[in-house]
């Protein structure tokens, strides 16, 4: 099965997506990333908004390129208006191709946050549990910080590619409920 | 290179300060001034080796091209150069009440930290006088030199796939250019041929690539016209005589096919590789809408081969103008420009990369659906904002 898989930044392909990926049950699949910006996708001009729009552009762009199913996935960035539109996108039905979209809340590195056990294996000592992820307002710095008092001097990317493979999956979906729980069922859903 | 460009009282230029970028594209609704500053852009490198009343293009006489038409006001043009010798350098010029006249009120030159005044002159720029006058002897002799080599030689384009079509006849003015709009492409393609076999070669190879259909360009002799050459004007007076043909031979057939019954994109497309494949190409290209009469997935080609200009010829700089989301898309922040009309008039100008609303959607949007989403107003900053900014 191939998957194209459509996100923001360098953290999320640089591994920890796709890890997240195959720990919610992509195992046999084969990934290929793409921006979300890519600038040779121009969204279709009509109707819905913004985000709603640049989903359905890349749902086309993925049947055009003959994948299997589009991941999708976006920050909040303090908009929630963004899921809504996402969620449109999900549920938009002029294409059949399977897909998971979602929107972390509010963003990607808040997932990082969710199991302080994984944090501690990955960057070496012992870090204490952390505030509700999707309530933190900047995930990438306490990331960052959090890194900075490590003794293993990984890159971030690194940092974000060893938690999605140690994270426990149940623990992020409790604790991030409204961004990673939605996202997490969709691509179950495309695995199955 | 030109880094900034200030400009006061030309059009509705009342005081804008644009930094430029290699490439650089300007947007903005109609009448938003993008034309202007090509114009003003053009006028200030034509200085260097026009009298002041031809290196102010178009049709205009008197005080037309002053803002408010107000005739006592100067018109302040500077750049500002990614140079080391010569940092700057700018015209002061007043127009006059009625005829196509215009006079040098200050102009100046910038070394590091410090401007240099010269005196004051007439109708031409001491620029242009040390070049007609080379026995002139002036303590900044080297310095005016270096300010034409840094400003000389512009091309700006509008171009026109019917004038690109035309037959044209030889002419000792004409060399290695076309008109604005475009008349003249046969020639130049003849001129490159002869200059440089393996030049033309490159750009046919480039040409075939893009479009596969087409095996190789063909000049035949035939009957052409003749035109005037740098006509400030902007209009084309057509006169017959003995000149060069343009003729595409396709893959698939031994006919060949005259330009006039080309597609305006191959045309198009061929006129900027031309450009391309120059022996010496413009130190500054001006280009209005490149979009127009081409497909957004030909677009992409255009902007291509006007990048390579850039990256192969490091001294030439290309600014446009346009209205293509699309074309917008292959442009960093930095390099967009975005042109808007205030309540009273003026022209406000805001950089992509200035705009908090388009840098907050970047990692999800191109730029040119931030711009066609957003509209101009939220990226220009909000009504109030604007408002504030013409005070």
């Amino acid at each position: 099965m191939r998957v194209l898989v459509v996100a923001e930044g360098k953290h999320e392909l640089s591994g920890a997506l796709e890890n997240l990926l195959k720990r919610l049950g992509s195992t046999s699949a084969s990934f290929e990333f793409d921006r979300i910006s890519n600038n040779t996708i121009h969204a279709v001009h009509g109707k819905g908004q913004g985000y709603f729009k640049r989903a359905v552009r890349w749902l086309k762009e993925a049947e055009e390129r003959g994948v299997n199913a589009l991941v999708l996935l976006i920050d909040e960035d303090g908009e929630s208006e963004r899921i809504e539109q996402i969620q449109s996108a999900q549920n938009y039905l002029l294409t059949q191709l399977p897909r998971a979209m979602g929107v972390a809340i509010r963003m990607f590195d808040a997932w990082m946050l969710a199991d302080e056990k994984a944090l501690t294996e990955v960057l070496g000592y012992r870090v204490n549990r952390q505030p509700d992820p999707e309530t933190i307002r900047n995930p990438k710095q306490i990331c960052a910080e959090l890194l900075e008092e490590s003794p293993a001097q990984i890159p971030q990317r690194e940092m974000y590619a060893g938690i999605s493979s140690n994270i426990d999956i149940d623990i992020l979906s409790d604790r991030c409920p409204l961004g990673f729980e939605p996202f997490a069922k969709y691509v179950k859903n495309l695995f199955l | 290179m030109i880094k900034k460009l200030k400009v006061k009282n030309f059009k509705a230029l009342r005081d804008i300060e644009i930094e430029l970028t290699p490439i650089h594209v300007l947007i903005g609704p109609n009448d938003s001034g993008k034309t202007s500053i090509l114009d003003v852009l053009a006028a200030l490198c034509r200085s260097v080796d026009h009298q002041l009343n031809l290196a102010f293009l178009g049709s205009w006489k008197g005080k037309e091209l002053v803002w408010a038409g107000d005739s006592q006001l100067p018109v302040a043009v500077e750049a500002d150069f990614d140079d080391i010798k010569v940092t700057g350098y700018g015209i002061t010029v007043i127009f006059g009440t009625r005829e196509r006249k215009v006079a040098i009120q200050s102009e100046f030159f910038k070394e590091k930290e410090s401007t240099i005044k010269l005196d004051e002159s007439v109708s031409r720029t001491w620029v242009l006088h040390q070049l007609t006058h080379p026995e002139w002897s002036s303590p900044h002799s080297d310095k005016l030199k270096h300010v034409r080599k840094l400003l000389e030689d512009v091309h700006y384009y509008r171009l026109n796939p019917s004038f690109l079509a035309l037959p044209v006849a030889p002419d000792a003015k004409r060399h290695f250019r076309m008109e604005s709009n475009g008349f003249g492409l046969a020639l130049l393609l003849d001129e490159i041929l002869s200059f440089d076999r393996e030049r033309f070669d490159q750009l046919e190879g480039r040409l075939t690539k893009i479009f596969p259909h087409i095996k190789s360009i063909k000049l035949i002799q035939e009957e052409a016209f003749r035109a005037p050459v740098d006509n400030p004007d902007h209009v084309t007076m057509l006169n017959k005589a003995d000149g060069k043909g343009l003729y595409f031979q396709l893959k698939d057939s031994s006919q060949l096919i005259p330009a006039s019954q080309a597609s305006d994109g191959t045309l198009l497309v061929l006129a900027y590789l031309s450009i391309l494949y120059l022996p010496q190409p413009p130190r500054l290209l001006l280009i209005e809408e490149p979009e127009n009469g081409i497909h957004p997935k030909r677009l992409r080609d255009i902007l291509e081969i006007l990048r390579d200009l850039v990256h192969e010829q490091s001294h030439t700089q290309v600014v446009l103008t346009t209205h293509s989301p699309y074309a917008v898309d292959l442009f960093k922040p930095e390099e967009v420009t975005l042109c808007t009309k205030l309540d009273n008039g003026e022209i406000k100008t805001t950089r992509l990369s200035d705009s908090p609303s388009v840098l907050k959607q970047l990692n999800v949007f191109t730029l040119g659906e931030i711009w066609t989403s957003e509209g101009d107003e939220k990226i220009a900053g909000s009504e109030a904002q604007t408002e504030r900014a013409g005070e």
